[in-house]
């Protein structure tokens, strides 16, 4: 197999996916106004909403993976659900680190047990339970199939945990949901361009690790012989 | 269906001549409450506060060990692995291997409360009655969710410390659900104040039940 990179339709999608990310840098930089009250601090929403969403879709594909490696026990699927998973995470950890760098200068402390965040926390650490999966389950093969049950036994969990601890904590509800709406049509606009600029890059790295899975997978074939690796 | 009852029954029957799991739980979990006694000076009135939380979290850790205890018996001479490749629904087999864990569960805790309420000083006659369906479905959910994971555990290198790292995330909505609506109801509050836990709790058994019943097939599989 070749190198993702050297792919030209790869290669191109790289540079737009560069090109519309500083784009949206210079925006936000230069041309999104300042909201009253929160001036610079409002900014971290060009990122953190959209890396929210990239979680969201990364996960999903994981969810969708999952269920069809499981169902099919085509080796393609896993590597599907294994780049949806390690992306996720990634984004997962960001929207954590995010929240609270705009969360000290609004709420003046770094962490509340909003539910979101909270449940973002506990996802991350079902994740993390994933990928521990993933090295200590055995073979390949079986690895693979425990951690699409640990991703979807996840899943599964998350509009459970979001309920309970929406319910748990009814007094930290100063998540900033809706705001978004309210604001002028420039600002929608903008958030809009980032939400598909961070999506771009989303498309890219799930790709790009999709294909290292596939050269991984290759390699070990080519190691261990035919069969689980 | 008749798997379903083979296997609870084997369980149970298996628990009742050795007495291990019940017994590691009940000591285990009495050992834990005396050190949370220490730790935060059972005397103060605060721990009256703390007590559902602290029960719940005992249990957990408990559940852990049962947990261990009943598929560390499936190692022994490949039990699990002729369990497994007899021609029944995988499903059944866990329905049964789940069901009969709650029951372990259930029974360590009618051991185990009365000292708890003694030793944490919180009143267990005084308590509503849902006291009894809201520790059934929270040992239920624990067991349905311990026995998935303690089966992918069971056939992995390092499962043993796999299961609390993959257990209590993913307990977390039902440890919350349950300690709410089990101060609740030490408190003798009316139902309709906490009937959002119970159902919450009662979605949560019953997703995991079925979850674990589908997915039972693809970690039993070599």
């Amino acid at each position: 197999m070749v190198k993702f990179h050297s792919i030209r339709g790869n290669q191109l999608f790289l540079a737009a996916t560069v090109v519309v990310a500083l784009i949206n840098l210079w925006l936000i930089y230069n041309v999104s106004p300042m909201i009253r009250d929160q001036q610079m601090a409002q900014k971290i929403f060009y990122y953190h909403v959209p890396l929210a969403w990239n979680a969201f879709l990364a996960y999903s594909v994981t969810g969708i993976a999952a269920i069809m490696y499981l169902r099919k026990g085509e080796p393609r699927w896993d590597r599907w659900s294994l780049a949806g998973a390690e992306i996720g995470t990634t984004f997962a950890l960001l929207i954590l680190l995010t929240g609270p760098i705009w969360a000290t200068p609004i709420w003046g402390k770094s962490w509340s047990w909003e539910p979101r965040l909270t449940t973002t926390l506990i996802l991350f650490l079902i994740f993390m339970g994933y990928f521990m999966v993933r090295e200590f389950g055995g073979p390949y093969e079986r690895a693979s199939r425990y951690a699409a049950v640990v991703a979807l036994l996840g899943l599964a969990d998350v509009p459970l945990i979001l309920s309970a601890v929406k319910w748990w904590a009814p007094e930290v509800q100063s998540h900033p949901q809706m705001e978004m709406l309210q604001q002028s049509a420039l600002i929608q606009q903008l958030f809009l361009f980032s939400l598909a600029s961070f999506t771009l890059i989303l498309v890219h790295l799930i790709r790009y690790r999709h294909h290292a899975g596939e050269l991984e997978y290759a390699h070990l074939q080519k190691q261990y012989g035919d069969g689980d690796g | 269906m008749s798997a379903f009852w083979t296997v609870l029954g084997k369980e149970l029957r298996l628990e009742w001549r050795t007495r291990e799991s019940v017994a590691v739980m009940v000591i285990f979990s009495l050992a834990v409450i005396l050190l949370f006694a220490f730790a935060f000076n059972a005397g103060s009135t605060s721990i009256k506060l703390f007590a559902p939380g602290l029960l719940w979290m005992t249990y957990f850790f408990s559940a852990v060990l049962g947990l261990l205890r009943s598929f560390g018996r499936e190692r022994e001479m490949d039990a699990y692995d002729l369990l497994i490749s007899s021609p029944v629904d995988r499903g059944d087999i866990f329905l049964g291997k789940a069901l009969a864990f709650a029951l372990l569960l259930a029974l360590t805790q009618v051991v185990s409360l009365p000292l708890f309420s003694l030793f944490l000083d919180f009143p267990l006659a005084t308590a509503s009655p849902m006291i009894i369906p809201i520790f059934l479905l929270a040992d239920v959910a624990i067991a349905a969710v311990g026995t998935v994971v303690a089966g992918i555990g069971l056939r992995s290198p390092h499962g043993d410390t796999l299961l609390p790292v993959l257990l209590f995330p993913l307990l977390t909505p039902m440890l919350i659900a349950t300690t709410r609506s089990t101060s609740a109801a030490l408190a003798d509050r009316p139902a309709s104040e906490y009937d959002v836990w119970l159902m919450l709790l009662l979605t949560y058994s019953v997703v995991f039940l079925l979850l674990g019943t589908f997915i039972f097939d693809y970690i039993s599989e070599q």
